[in-house]
């Protein structure tokens, strides 16, 4: 997997858990493993620390993340003093992760290290800069948990998304909890609609709203659809409007608002912005309205991990049937028991998701 | 100066445009001290170190941005080398920083040697690289830090055979698990584990073979691991024999390091204040650059102040479009007096030789075309509003109880007041100016007093300016656009040397109407002046 992924140009790769103990640490660790089966060179960061203490798989204390050697890691340099004689420190970096000054360091031969995350997407960019100054081609993000923000197209290129039993008590609810997000998550994009785009860029560029009206793009006074009621209905009153770019997030109430007055397509800047539920967005979409992403996430894969940290397990084979029912295409791996060398990740064309969502999508199902 | 001199002084506006690069820098910032009487050597020397480096600064940019990048990329090491003064020994992300430190500061050094400015680093290019082998022995020196085999012959051994037996014992698991995937059809996952369907057919058998353990089970599968085979556990316990050696090593190599580097902290910690006192002066020239700063010149007792500057004001005015008039003022020991309109820019003469010479005091070059002063050992002000609700005093108790102390100090110093006597009774309030002028006069303070009472400019012996202010009749009217940038049009904010028999400048009252008081209030005014005037002169025309 990423092999392909690398050849079609993904330098950097979040790996985020769509619950908390998903079981993002084994898949990052499967992860590595294939890197150096394929010899791809590596390197490794965190966007933030997380709490967990226990390993998913195993309920042992939750192990670090196992790199190769030649793997480059970007951590707090007071991590590196536990394996001496394992790192090469090559530069510090000028920001600091919770735990302090983070350092890009090149594992000397297979170690474990504890990633402290840092916090700032200029950071991420600047780590991600340094790695490849010095010949890394995948960049993998650990996300930490509900991170999504990891996956934004400024930080990653591609990302795989870690659902655990820990999700829900119920197969079921790990199932429609997966089917909303990938039913968000993969909206189609601005695609080909030059003006469409244009409206995205300048909502994203002066932090307002942008309208599209009679096919010209024109910025508001609004820099979210947070409005009190008559700054609403100025907004509504100001032209007939069929395209509204917002710069910021969607919730249902603003989606339920907009869908009172006007339903038209709403064009956010990626999926990680979008907060409103999956009944929600079906609804505005009966509606007539439409909702599009001027940067979309390629979800590569999801990976499922069937123990949960709280006890209860479900069938490994029948969860990885039912969540690649609402992901299909997109390939569902179990790293602990697929080869992953032998799938292939996700990629729909390629201006990315443009056209329709994926399964768990189906806007046409009730909600 | 205190607190409240550098709030009525926006110093902290001046201030904040001096930013050290290092973090050894940004912490002297917070520290730092005025120069004193009796280091007027070290205060010129320092001032000529700057105005070299702000000349090299200025003939070549690239260099001066990249010695800018060396400065921003220099570690505080000082506690490090505490640790290794207390005989503790450092890891390698301390190691790391030490070399960073060396790495940088040689190469800042380099570039100052471009400049002939190397001097302001200590030791010789020599010594820089021979403490830097010490973390870099390897012949090609480079940046990054590691315990690497040239530190000790045995290192490369104990790692070469570590790496052999791990193959070994790798090999030697392999080869079994090969051998029992190949008679079940399973894999093993990327943790070395096999994770068998509770419903798998040959389950009983495999829960039977002793080349497998069941380590445990979920209700739907069973985990096995691979028994290790007695191939395995020799290669196992000679890779973990040799792993300790391997960390004993390291570790002795990361305390041999230590005894030796123990000899090189004096030059270390003297290369840390040596890099910080730079900093320093690095950082001073670039906040001088912004207000293309001057070097001042030591006079014995006497401030000469031209075209001076307030930096912050300036920049205000500037965003406003509009200039600013310099200040031209000497000011001697005893009084010196400043009077002017309302709006005259009295206060901002007074801020701005307050901030010019404090910036000189502290070694920078200043916001001035020349500034000759001595070192005082304090300046303070009164200026502004003092009110101390919470201390339970007036605006005329918390300026006269801060008075009192400053008067008191046993040492000569800069005092800057700001119309002393206006929060009381017009009466009271010009005979306290004046008498408190008078005693300034026949004192040994540099005292500069800006006033309105007329009273005060009869003291004798003291020094005067007058704000040459507006022409007759060229007040802005009323309600005209931008009254105060009209106003600022009109208004010379020279000082000029005062005369006896100038007049003592009246325009507050059209000052007054020109911010918008009511007319009949103005005229009222105006009306109660003409009376007061006739009684005391009996000229019905005064």
């Amino acid at each position: 997997m990423l092999k392909q992924l690398a050849e079609e140009g993904v330098r950097s790769l979040a790996i985020f858990g769509l619950a908390k103990n998903a079981g993002k640490t084994t898949v990052l660790n499967a992860l590595t493993q294939e890197a150096e089966d394929v010899g791809l060179p590596l390197g490794v960061l965190s966007v933030g620390v997380d709490g967990e203490e226990r390993d998913v798989w195993s309920l042992k204390e939750k192990p670090a993340v196992r790199v190769t050697a030649g793997t480059l890691v970007a951590t707090a340099s007071s991590l590196l003093d536990f394996q001496a004689g394992g790192w090469e420190l090559l530069e510090s970096l000028p920001f600091h992760s919770p735990l302090g000054r983070v350092t890009v360091a090149r594992a000397l031969r297979p170690a474990k290290v504890k990633l402290a995350g840092v916090t700032r997407l200029e950071a991420v960019r600047e780590v991600n800069r340094c790695f490849r100054l010095r010949g890394v081609r995948l960049t993998l993000i650990d996300g930490a948990y509900d991170r999504k923000a990891a996956a934004e197209p400024g930080i990653s290129d591609a990302s795989i998304s870690v659902a655990g039993a820990g999700m829900a008590k119920t197969l079921e609810g790990v199932v429609r909890k997966v089917e909303t997000f990938i039913g968000i998550f993969t909206l189609p994009d601005s695609g080909e609609d030059e003006t469409l785009r244009e409206a995205g860029l300048t909502a994203l560029r002066e932090g307002r709203l942008a309208g599209v009206c009679e096919g010209k793009v024109e910025t508001l006074p609004f820099s979210s659809l947070l409005l009190r009621s008559d700054d609403w209905e100025e907004l509504i009153g100001r032209g007939a409007w069929t395209v509204l770019a917002i710069p910021g997030s969607l919730t249902d109430a603003t989606l339920e608002r907009i869908a009172a007055a006007s339903p038209l397509t709403l064009l956010l800047p990626d999926p990680t912005r979008c907060f409103a539920s999956l009944s929600a967005v079906r609804r505005y979409y009966r509606q007539g309205g439409e909702i599009r992403y001027l940067s979309p996430v390629r979800l590569a894969a999801v990976a499922v991990n069937p123990v949960s940290p709280e006890g209860h397990a479900f069938d490994p084979s029948e969860l990885k049937e039912r969540v690649s029912e609402v992901c299909n295409p997109i390939p569902v791996v179990d790293v602990l028991r697929d080869d992953l060398t032998a799938h292939s990740p996700f990629r729909k064309g390629k201006t990315g998701n443009s056209g329709e969502p994926a399964a768990g999508g189906e806007l046409s199902v009730d909600g | 100066m205190d607190e409240p001199t550098e709030k009525a002084l926006l110093w902290h506006r001046v201030w904040s445009r001096f930013q050290p690069s290092t973090p050894m820098g940004q912490q002297a910032k917070g520290l730092l001290s005025p120069f004193m009487p009796g280091e007027e050597r070290q205060w010129q020397a320092s001032l000529s170190e700057q105005e070299r480096i702000m000349e090299c600064r200025k003939k070549r940019p690239d260099w001066a941005s990249r010695v800018e990048a060396h400065l921003c990329r220099l570690p505080d090491i000082r506690p490090i080398l505490k640790r290794m003064r207390r005989g503790g020994t450092p890891g390698v992300a301390d190691w790391f920083r030490v070399k960073q430190f060396l790495w940088e500061g040689r190469a800042c050094r380099r570039r100052l040697a471009e400049a002939g400015l190397e001097r302001a680093l200590p030791g010789d290019e020599g010594r820089w690289e021979a403490v830097l082998r010490q973390l870099n022995p390897e012949s090609r020196l480079h940046p990054s830090f590691s315990l690497s085999d040239a530190y000790d012959p045995e290192l490369a051994d104990l790692r070469n055979r570590w790496s052999e037996w791990d193959r070994r014992f790798r090999e030697a698991g392999e080869q079994q698990a090969d051998n029992v995937e190949r008679d079940y059809g399973i894999r093993r996952n990327l943790e070395g584990e096999w994770v068998v369907d509770r419903r798998f057919a040959d389950l009983p058998r495999l829960q039977a073979d002793p080349r497998l353990r069941m380590v445990r089970g979920t209700p739907f599968e069973w985990i096995f691991q691979p028994v290790q085979t007695e191939e395995e556990k020799e290669a196992g316990a000679c890779r973990e024999s040799l792993q300790r050696r391997l960390e004993e090593k390291e570790a002795e190599v990361l305390h041999r390091l230590a005894d030796r580097l123990r000899a090189e902290t004096d030059f270390l910690e003297q290369a840390v204040r040596e890099v910080k006192r730079f900093d320093l002066q690095w950082a001073r020239v670039r906040a001088a650059e912004t207000w293309e700063g001057t070097c001042p010149t030591l006079s014995q007792g006497e401030y000469r102040l031209e075209g001076g500057v307030h930096p912050a004001v300036q920049e205000s005015l500037r965003e406003e479009g509009d200039g600013l008039t310099p200040v031209d003022i000497r000011i001697r020991p005893g009084a010196t007096v400043i009077i002017g309109p309302n709006m005259g820019g009295k206060t901002l003469a007074l801020q701005t030789l307050g901030v010019v010479v404090a910036l000189g005091q502290y070694g920078f070059l200043v916001p001035a075309r020349s500034l000759a002063m001595p070192l005082v050992p304090w300046m303070a002000g009164v200026i502004g509003e003092g009110q101390q609700a919470e201390a339970g005093l007036s605006t005329f108790g918390a300026e006269v109880d801060r008075l009192a102390r400053l008067l008191n100090r046993p040492s000569s110093g800069l005092l800057l007041l700001d119309e002393i006597g206006r929060g009381t009774n017009p009466v009271e309030g010009a005979a306290l100016s004046a008498a408190l002028t008078c005693y300034l006069a026949e004192n040994r303070h540099w005292a500069v007093h800006v006033t309105h009472y007329q009273e005060v400019m009869q003291v004798e012996g003291i020094r005067a300016y007058r704000v040459a202010g507006l022409k007759q009749d060229d007040l802005p009217e009323p309600g005209e656009g931008e009254w105060k940038r009209e106003l600022r049009s009109r208004m010379d904010y020279r000082l000029l040397p005062w005369s006896e028999g100038d007049e003592v400048p009246r325009e507050a009252l059209g000052i007054a109407s020109l911010l918008g008081l009511p007319e009949e209030i103005i005229e009222s005014a105006r009306q109660s002046m003409e009376r007061a005037g006739r009684d005391e002169t009996g000229n019905p025309d005064y």
